[in-house]
C-alpha cells in the first residue's frame, strides 16, 4: 500500500464502521424484536439513541472512569485501522485486549458493587474468548502461512472448507463479545436483573455513548475476522459475517444466561477443543 | 586485564559483603553498599562496551574451587544435620542430609577417581559472549538498585520488628556475595565452576529466606535449600556423563555438538537444575515458601539472581537439543507450569504470592521459549528475560514500599489506594501495565513466542499454544483484578495530595519503571545493540526492526504507533479532564446513599451501614487446594516423561 491508500484506509475504518456498526446494532434489535413478536425500534434508533445520549449533561463518579473510556474507544478504533492497513493479526488481538481491558478498569475504578461485579464478570469473558481468538488466528496462519492480514487476503482459496471448525469456535467468541445470551454475564441486557446493567452501570450521558460507539467498532472488527474465512472476492465474506451475525441474534433469543463457570467451560471446552481438533487436522492431514 | 575484569565482577563482591558483615556502623555499611553497587553497575556497561572475550585463570584457583565446593557441600550438611538435631526427623532435612552426601560422594568419586587429573582443568574457564553480559547488566544494574533499596527498607523493618541488635551485616554480606555468585555463573563455561557458583547462589538464597529466623523462615529456607540441592545434584551428574561422553566439561563444546543423541541425557539432568532454580511446577513451593522473606530479597530473587541463573542455563544449553524430543519436552513443561500459575494467581489475595506465581509463569515461558528453540522462539526468551527481570524487580519494591505504608501486603487492603498514595501507586500500575498491556516489552516477547508456538512444525504445536494462549489471558485476569482494586474509588471530584518522597524508596523506583518504560519504547535500537548479538550466538537472529517495528519473518508488531495510541488514549485525558464538584454523583446503591463521598447506604430502619467491595478470587473452583492436587502430579508426570524419553531415545 501506498501512504495515501494507508491514509484512505485508515479514514474508512475510522468514519465508515461506526455506521456499519450502528445499523447492525439496528437490525439487531429490530429482528430480536420480531423473534419476540413485537414491532421494534426502527433501524437507525441506535444512531438515535447516541445523538441523545452525547447531548445529555455530563455526570460521572469518578475521573478515572472517563480516562479509561476514552482508552477503551481509541484502542478498539486502533484496532480496526490497524485491520484496515493489513497488519498482524495476532498483534490486532493482542491491542483488542488492551481495549477490553480499559473497559474492564473503568467499571472497577468506582466502588459500586453492580459495576465491581460487572467488571470482574467482564474479566471472565475476555478469559473465555480471548484465547479462541489466538488460536483461530494460528489456524489460519497453519493453513495461509501468514499472520498478515494483507497475505492471508491474498490466498487464492477460501479458508472455509478447511477451518470450519475454528469458525464454529469464533461462533462462541462473538457471542461473548456482542454480550448475548447464553454468554451476556457481565453487563445483562435488561437493566432490572441483578447486576442492574454491570460494567456499564456507572456510566452515563456521553461516555455511555462513547462506550456504545466502542462496542459498534468492536462488533465490526470481530466479523471483520470472520469475514477472513471466505476471500477471495469481497461478497462472500460479508455474507458469511452477516450470517454468524443472525445465527448470534437466534441464539441469543433461544437461549437463558449462563454463569460465568458455565461459559468458562463451554468456552474453553468446546471453542478451544475445537480449534484444537482444527489444528491437530491440519498438522496431520494438511487440511 | 581480563583477569582484572573478571575478579572485580566476582571476587569484589564477595570481598565487599565480608566488609559489610564486619561493619557496625549504619552509615558505614551504607556507604559501602553504594560504591559498590556503583563499581558494579559502572563495571557491567564496561563488560558491554568491550564485548566477547575468554580468560583462564591460573591453575591454582581450579583448587580453591575444588576445595571450596566441598566445604559448601558440607555447610550444607551441617544445615541438615543441626536441623535434624533441633526438630526431629523430617522430610526437609533426611532430603537435605542425603542430597548433600550424595551429591559430595558422587562429586568427590568423579574428580578424585574418575577424573584424568586432580583438579581436572578445562578451557577456556570463562567464556564472556552476548548472553552472559545481558545477564550481567541484569545482575549489576537492577541487583544493585535493589541493594540500595534494601539500606532504608532493613531500617524500617528491624524497627517494625523492634530488633535490639540489627542482623544488617549478615543481611547485606549475602545480599552483595549474590551478585558476585550470578556474575561468577554467568560468566563460567567449565561446568565445574558453573557448579560451584550455582551452589553458592542456593546458600545465598537459603541464608536470605531464612533471615529472619521465625520457624516459618526456618523451614521455608530450608526448603528452598534442599529443592534447590536437587537441581544440584542433577548438575553433577550432568557432569559425570558429560564428561563420560565427550571428555570434555566445557559447556560451549557441550553446545556445539548440537543433536548428538547420545548428550541428550546430561542435558536432561542440566534441565532438571534449572527446572529447580527456577521454581516450575512442581518445585513451585520453595519460591511461594520464599515469600516470608524482607522484601529486597523477593526482588533479588525474583528479577536479577537466583531464578534467572536457571532460565539462563536453559536458554544457554537450548541450541544442544535443537530439534530432538527433549526440546519439545521441555517446552510442554514450560509450557504447563505458564498456564498452571497464571490459573493458580487468580486465586491468591496476597501480593507477593500472586508476583511469585507471576514469576514462575513468565520463567516457564522462557523455557518454553528454548523448547521451541527457534530463532524467533529464544529472541522471544531473551527479550522476556530482559523486560521481565526489570519489571519484576520494580513491582516487589513497589509492594515493599505499600507494605511499609499500610503494613499489609494483602490486595484486598490496597482498595482505592490511588486516591492515599498517588505516588507509589501510579508506579505500581505502570509497573503491572509493563507486565501485561501491549506495546510493552513482556507482551511484545509474549507476542514472538505465540508466532514461533504457532509456526511450529510439531504435532505437538497445539497443545504448547493452548496452553500458551489460556495462560496468558489468565496472567490478564489476575493483574486486572489487582488494578481494579488500586483504582476502586469513592467518588470525589477533589484531587489526591502526594505522599512524602523518601529518595531511598523512590529512586530505584523511579529508575526502574523509566527502565521498563524506555526499553519498551525503543525496543527497536534495543534490540539492534543488545538483543540481536545474543541470539546471534547460536542462532541466526530473524527479527529485523525496520521503521522501528518487531518484524518477525511471519508477521510485525507495530510497536511505536500503539504507544502512540496508549499516550493519547489514557495519558492525555488523564491531564486534560477536570470534574467540577457539580458533575460528581454517588455510585448506584438503589437510592439508598447516605452521602455522596460515604462508601455507606441506608439499609433496615435506615441505618447507615458500611459498603464492602472485594475482588473476585474464585478460590473454590480455582483455590491451590484444589488445583494442586492435579497440576503437581501432572507437571511430575511429565518430568517424568521428559527423562523416559531421553532414556528411550
Amino acid at each position: 500500500m501506498s501512504w495515501w491508500q494507508m491514509i484512505l484506509a485508515s479514514l474508512l475504518a475510522i468514519i465508515v464502521v461506526p455506521f456499519i456498526g450502528g445499523l447492525l446494532r439496528g437490525v439487531d434489535r429490530k429482528l430480536t424484536a420480531r423473534m419476540q413478536g413485537r414491532r421494534g425500534p426502527p433501524i437507525q434508533q441506535p444512531f438515535y439513541d447516541v445523538v441523545k445520549l452525547f447531548a445529555k449533561q455530563m455526570i460521572t463518579t469518578t475521573r478515572t472512569q472517563l480516562v479509561l473510556a476514552y482508552g477503551y474507544l481509541l484502542l478498539i478504533v486502533t484496532t480496526l485501522v490497524l485491520f484496515a492497513l493489513r497488519q498482524d493479526l495476532l498483534m490486532v488481538i493482542l491491542v483488542l485486549g488492551v481495549g477490553s481491558v480499559c473497559l474492564v478498569l473503568g467499571s472497577l475504578s468506582v466502588r459500586s458493587p453492580y459495576s465491581q461485579f460487572g467488571g470482574h464478570r467482564e474479566l471472565l469473558q475476555l478469559l473465555a474468548y480471548e484465547p479462541i481468538l489466538i488460536l483461530a488466528a494460528a489456524a489460519i496462519y497453519l493453513k495461509t502461512g501468514a499472520f498478515f492480514i494483507g497475505n492471508i487476503l491474498s490466498q487464492g482459496k477460501p479458508l472455509l472448507p478447511s477451518l470450519w471448525i475454528s469458525y464454529l469456535a469464533l461462533l462462541i467468541a462473538l457471542i461473548i463479545v456482542m454480550r448475548k445470551s447464553p454468554f451476556d454475564i457481565s453487563a445483562s441486557e435488561h437493566a432490572h436483573q441483578e447486576i442492574v446493567r454491570g460494567v456499564f452501570t456507572e456510566y452515563s450521558g456521553p461516555y455511555l455513548a462513547i462506550l456504545e460507539v466502542a462496542h459498534w467498532y468492536e462488533i465490526v472488527l470481530l466479523l471483520s475476522i470472520i469475514s477472513l474465512f471466505w476471500v477471495p472476492g469481497v461478497w462472500p465474506g460479508i455474507l458469511l459475517a452477516l450470517f454468524s451475525f443472525f445465527v448470534v441474534l437466534v441464539i441469543d433469543n433461544i437461549t437463558a444466561r449462563l454463569t460465568w463457570s458455565w461459559m468458562l467451560r463451554i468456552s474453553w471446552v468446546g471453542g478451544l477443543g475445537l480449534v484444537i481438533l482444527n489444528l491437530l487436522g491440519l498438522h496431520f492431514f494438511g487440511g | 586485564m581480563e583477569g582484572i575484569l573478571l575478579a572485580v565482577g566476582i571476587i569484589f563482591p564477595f570481598l565487599a559483603g565480608f566488609i559489610s558483615l564486619g561493619l557496625k556502623n549504619s552509615k558505614a555499611r551504607a556507604a559501602l553498599i553504594i560504591s559498590t553497587s556503583i563499581i558494579l553497575i559502572a563495571l557491567s556497561i564496561f563488560f558491554l562496551r568491550r564485548g566477547a572475550f575468554q580468560y583462564t585463570p591460573p591453575a591454582q584457583y581450579d583448587l580453591v574451587i575444588l576445595v571450596l565446593d566441598y566445604v559448601l557441600l558440607a555447610y550444607f550438611l551441617y544445615i541438615g544435620i543441626t536441623d535434624f538435631l533441633s526438630v526431629g526427623i523430617n522430610i526437609r532435612n533426611i532430603f537435605t542430609i542425603s542430597l548433600a552426601l550424595l551429591q559430595g560422594i558422587f562429586l568427590g568419586l568423579f574428580e578424585f577417581f574418575w577424573a584424568p587429573h586432580v583438579p581436572l582443568e578445562v578451557k577456556p574457564v570463562f567464556l564472556i559472549d552476548q548472553l552472559s553480559i545481558i545477564m550481567c547488566l541484569i545482575v549489576c544494574i537492577i541487583g544493585s538498585l535493589i541493594c540500595i533499596y534494601g539500606i532504608k527498607y532493613m531500617d524500617d523493618h528491624e524497627r517494625h520488628l523492634k530488633l535490639e541488635k540489627t542482623k544488617q551485616p549478615r543481611f547485606f554480606f549475602y545480599m552483595i556475595m549474590f551478585l558476585g555468585a550470578m556474575n561468577g555463573l554467568v560468566f563460567a563455561n567449565s561446568l565445574l565452576w558453573l557448579c560451584f557458583f550455582w551452589e553458592v547462589t542456593t546458600l545465598c538464597c537459603y541464608a536470605l529466606i531464612r533471615h529472619d529466623g521465625t520457624p516459618e523462615a526456618v523451614g521455608s529456607g530450608i526448603r528452598a535449600l534442599w529443592m534447590n540441592l536437587v537441581g544440584g545434584a542433577g548438575f553433577v551428574f550432568a557432569i559425570i556423563y558429560a564428561f563420560n561422553r565427550l571428555g570434555t566439561l566445557s559447556l560451549a563444546q557441550i553446545v556445539g555438538t548440537h543433536g548428538m543423541p547420545v548428550l541428550l541425557l546430561p542435558l536432561a539432568f542440566l534441565c532438571l537444575a534449572v527446572f529447580t532454580k527456577s521454581a516450575q511446577m512442581p518445585f513451585q513451593s520453595w519460591l511461594l515458601g520464599a515469600m516470608v522473606a524482607p522484601t529486597p530479597v523477593s526482588a533479588l530473587l525474583h528479577s536479577s539472581t537466583m531464578v534467572n541463573a536457571g532460565v539462563y542455563l536453559a536458554l544457554r544449553i537450548a541450541p544442544a537439543f535443537q530439534g530432538t524430543a527433549l526440546s519439545t519436552a521441555v517446552a510442554v513443561f514450560g509450557g504447563f507450569t505458564f498456564m498452571t500459575t497464571a490459573i493458580l494467581a487468580i486465586s491468591q489475595a496476597e501480593a507477593k504470592r500472586v508476583l511469585a506465581y507471576s514469576t514462575i509463569g513468565n520463567l516457564g515461558l522462557i523455557i518454553l521459549c528454548a523448547g521451541i528453540n527457534t530463532p524467533l522462539a529464544i529472541t522471544a526468551g531473551i527479550t522476556l528475560l530482559v523486560f521481565h527481570a526489570v519489571s519484576k524487580g520494580l513491582l516487589f519494591l513497589c509492594v515493599g514500599i505499600i507494605d511499609h505504608h499500610i503494613w499489609s501486603k494483602n490486595i484486598e487492603d490496597m482498595q482505592g489506594l490511588v486516591s492515599k498514595l498517588p505516588l507509589i501507586t501510579t508506579i505500581t500500575i505502570a509497573g503491572i501495565i509493563s507486565m501485561l498491556l501491549a506495546p510493552f516489552g513482556v507482551l511484545i516477547s509474549k507476542w514472538a513466542a505465540i508466532e514461533a508456538t504457532g509456526a511450529l512444525e510439531s504435532y505437538w504445536s497445539p497443545l504448547i499454544l493452548v496452553m500458551l494462549v489460556i495462560g496468558s489471558a489468565a496472567t490478564t485476569v489476575f493483574w486486572i483484578k489487582w488494578l481494579g482494586r488500586f483504582l476502586s474509588q469513592v467518588p470525589s471530584a477533589k484531587r489526591a495530595t502526594m505522599e512524602r518522597f523518601s529518595p531511598a524508596y523512590h529512586v530505584p523506583v523511579l529508575l526502574l519503571i523509566t527502565g521498563a518504560v524506555g526499553l519498551s519504547i525503543f525496543i527497536a535500537p534495543f534490540y539492534e545493540q543488545i538483543i540481536a548479538p545474543a541470539v546471534g550466538v547460536a542462532y541466526t537472529s530473524v527479527v529485523t526492526t525496520q521503521s522501528w517495528f518487531f518484524w518477525g519473518t511471519i508477521g510485525a508488531f507495530a510497536v511505536w504507533p500503539i504507544f502512540v495510541i496508549l499516550a493519547l488514549a489514557l495519558v492525555v485525558p488523564t491531564l486534560v479532564i477536570r470534574l467540577k464538584p457539580e458533575q460528581v454523583r454517588p455510585a448506584y446503591m438503589c437510592g439508598e446513599n447516605v452521602e455522596c463521598e460515604a462508601a455507606e447506604f441506608r439499609s433496615v430502619a435506615d441505618k447507615r451501614t458500611p459498603l464492602e467491595t472485594g475482588g473476585f478470587y474464585l478460590a473454590k473452583t480455582l483455590g491451590e487446594h484444589n488445583l494442586n492436587r492435579w497440576f503437581n502430579p501432572t507437571a511430575l508426570i511429565i518430568l517424568l516423561t521428559l527423562f523416559a524419553l531421553v532414556i528411550v531415545l
